[in-house]
């Protein structure tokens, strides 16, 4: 009844309309609070991992564009709810999966400021964002140093082996147009028989360097894909094919000295993956080292598909 | 009439808003149990987890996620004279989606039909384990509390579950799963299920801030582990939602995790280790944070939030004697750091919450 009349005797005065705004606000925020609350702590905790497990799931379906902009408005709105830096860290990652490098490292950086305990982790991340670009001899030589100072660090280890491999692929693209810009300028040597094909030799050898490097990486992850591939017949759009190796089967006859032949098949299973091998039917268990080396010529095989099939589908209709 | 000073007027309002005008007084609430024979309801239990996996080097880091969701259906087959009842639960339905890094499950009961498989083989398999979990009956005897004193047929039904899976295979396959059965006995499930009923606040009369507390303990034999828990619960107020007039339960728990005795193996079989008897695990718990919403008159959980942090570390430890080459090698140091909500709604007529969740588009305030 008192606050009617005040209200009354005070509707008409601008600071009175303020003050009624500032009830009506502190009557929704404080005094029906008690019986309705709108949002609370635990429904902003409960709406922040709804959120940020959809954002995990859609950078996990390799849809980081997708993830980022949820990541974002968590990051603005909720960035106090972050306690294990877990949207931070997935914001930095979505960021150098989509090779905006400047700004991951920046946001990693911004973690390791926010969450020390962590600062490990993104060390990892920073390096790995490191392997994505020019191998320079001073990555080089800061992964080299890494290793020394830390002998046990299996991932350093790791990290220096996959850059020097990425730097022997540059120069042995390097020698191979080296090579061919010698046979070019010289049709003399050219045509010995022991340098025609050399140039084609040494290019293959970085093609298939740069194959493996894309398998490995296509397998265990890198900061633009970091995503562990479990199975080798899991494959996603973002690899660069034309054509999906579905079946593969090769079949040799052998002949051995005392005139017998016998028959030899290699089989890449479309399913699971697996590559058997099998000799007249009967399965010849391969060590994982022999595996990797069949697995490598099916690969080579499979680009060499590739590129005949996009030939035919670019190339002049063929004449009837 | 006298015109009042404006600071007098701001001084008013603040007053009124801040609720130190006269006071209500305070409502006393009745919390009840009421069972009725035949009564039937239905609750969807959702656990989201989201997190990341960091394995072994040089095996990079992996993100998680995995939502599993329960549709338990209860029903009231016998109102004891003290006020106690025995209830019927089943599992009408459960789905389950995942991803560990590029790896996805996704499966749902109500979907899955095992004469069409979806294509996807790790979704077809999962499909085939759970499946049989809808098919289970177990019974629960509720003391006057609303406290479960006696679990039956847990145990059995678990044993046609995996009958269903299979035991065939080699010893280390066969012990394992012997192992994994002989977990799931209707003693361990009953002290599962009292520690999932902490919530209920019993009976008797409340007050608007009242609190009370509950020790539960529970184990995981399979990992070794036994968790202590100590929750403090709070009665915030009564709320009109739908309809229904609801008391506002608030919760806070924390959770030590300790190492357990190891049960002794399955009867009948060679010695063998089993995966359970190799696997290393430590578990860390954080606070959990979450309200109940209660309906006090009938006894019934209508709605329930609550989030937690934690952190697990597994290992296999190698074995020498094993036939598998990776598990002679062992598995070092996985960890996983996740963050678990878990969310409970009662299901009405229509298959949909009675209080409707919070609108997963729009932003909390």
């Amino acid at each position: 009844m008192v606050r009617q009349r005040i209200l009354s005797r005070y509707l008409p005065t601008r600071p009175v309309l303020l003050a009624a705004g500032a009830w009506v606000a502190l009557s929704g925020g404080l005094g029906v609070w008690a019986q309705s609350p709108p949002a609370d702590r635990v429904d902003r905790l409960d709406w922040f991992l709804r959120q940020s497990a959809r954002a995990t799931e859609l950078f996990n379906a390799s849809r980081p564009d997708e993830a980022l902009p949820i990541l974002q408005q968590l990051s603005a709105t909720c960035a106090d709810l972050d306690d294990d830096g877990h949207v931070a860290i997935t914001l930095a990652d979505c960021l150098a999966a989509l090779g905006r490098d400047a700004e991951a490292r920046s946001a990693y950086e911004a973690v390791r400021a926010a969450h020390p305990e962590l600062s490990a982790r993104i060390s990892e991340k920073v390096a790995e964002l490191e392997l994505a670009g020019p191998i320079t001899d001073g990555l080089l030589n800061r992964l080299r140093e890494t290793v020394r100072r830390e002998p046990g660090n299996a991932g350093a280890r790791w990290r220096l082996a996959r850059a020097l491999q990425k730097r022997a692929k540059i120069l042995l693209d390097e020698a191979a147009r080296a090579f061919q810009a010698v046979m070019a300028s010289d049709p003399t040597v050219a045509s010995l028989p022991a340098i025609a094909g050399y140039a084609a030799n040494v290019q293959e050898l970085a093609d298939d360097l740069g194959a493996m490097i894309r398998r490995m990486e296509d397998r265990w992850g890198w900061a633009r894909r970091p995503l562990l591939r479990l199975r080798e017949c899991e494959r996603d759009s973002d690899v660069d094919r034309t054509v999906w190796l579905g079946r593969f089967r090769a079949e040799w006859r052998t002949r051995l000295a005392e005139g017998t032949y016998h028959r030899v098949e290699i089989r890449l299973d479309e399913d699971t993956g697996e590559i058997g091998l099998a000799v007249e039917g009967k399965a010849i268990k391969l060590a994982p080292g022999q595996e990797a080396q069949v697995r490598r010529h099916i690969e080579r095989i499979h680009a060499l598909l590739d590129e005949a099939i996009q030939e035919v589908r670019t190339g002049p209709e063929p004449q009837p | 009439m006298r015109r009042l000073p404006t600071t007098g007027l701001w001084a008013l309002l603040l007053a009124f808003a801040l609720g130190s005008g006269p006071a209500a007084p305070a409502e006393r609430v009745e919390f009840r149990l009421a069972y009725r024979v035949g009564a039937t309801t239905t609750h969807r239990v959702v656990t989201e987890t989201v997190g990341t996996m960091k394995f072994p080097d040089p095996i990079p880091e992996q993100k998680f996620t995995q939502r599993f969701e329960q549709d338990l259906v209860q029903k009231c087959v016998r109102v004891a004279p003290d006020g106690g009842a025995v209830v019927e639960v089943r599992m009408a339905r459960v789905a389950m989606r995942m991803t560990v890094g590029s790896l996805r499950v996704d499966f749902d009961s109500a979907a899955f039909d095992p004469a069409s498989p979806s294509g996807d083989p790790r979704s077809d398999a999962l499909g085939k384990l759970l499946v049989p979990l809808t098919e289970l009956t177990w019974t629960i005897t509720l003391d006057a509390a609303g406290q479960p004193t006696r679990i039956e047929g847990l145990a059995q039904a678990f044993d046609k579950v995996i009958e269903s899976i299979g035991t065939d295979g080699p010893l280390f396959a066969r012990r394992t799963i012997e192992q994994l059965r002989s977990f799931f006995n209707d003693e361990a499930m009953a002290e599962q299920m009292r520690s999932c009923y902490r919530i209920a606040p019993g009976t008797g009369v409340r007050s608007p801030g009242d609190t009370w507390e509950r020790a539960w303990e529970m184990k995981i034999p399979m990992f070794n582990l036994a968790v202590t828990g100590r929750g403090e619960y709070r009665f915030v107020g009564m709320e009109d939602i739908r309809g229904r007039r609801l008391a506002r339960i608030r919760m806070s728990e924390t959770a030590r995790v300790t190492p357990g005795q190891k049960p002794p193996g399955p009867a009948g079989l060679p010695n063998a280790p089993s995966l359970f008897d190799q696997m290393e695990m430590t578990l860390e718990m954080g606070e959990g944070e979450g309200y109940a919403l209660w309906d006090p008159a009938s006894g019934e959980l209508v709605q329930q939030r609550q989030t937690q942090r934690m952190t697990m570390r597994i290992g296999i430890r190698p074995d020498p004697r094993a036939s598998d080459e990776s598990l002679r090698r062992g598995l070092s140091g996985m960890e996983a750091r996740l963050r678990t909500a878990v969310r409970v709604d009662l299901l009405g007529p229509d298959g949909q919450p009675v209080v409707p969740p919070l609108d997963t588009a729009t932003r909390p305030r």
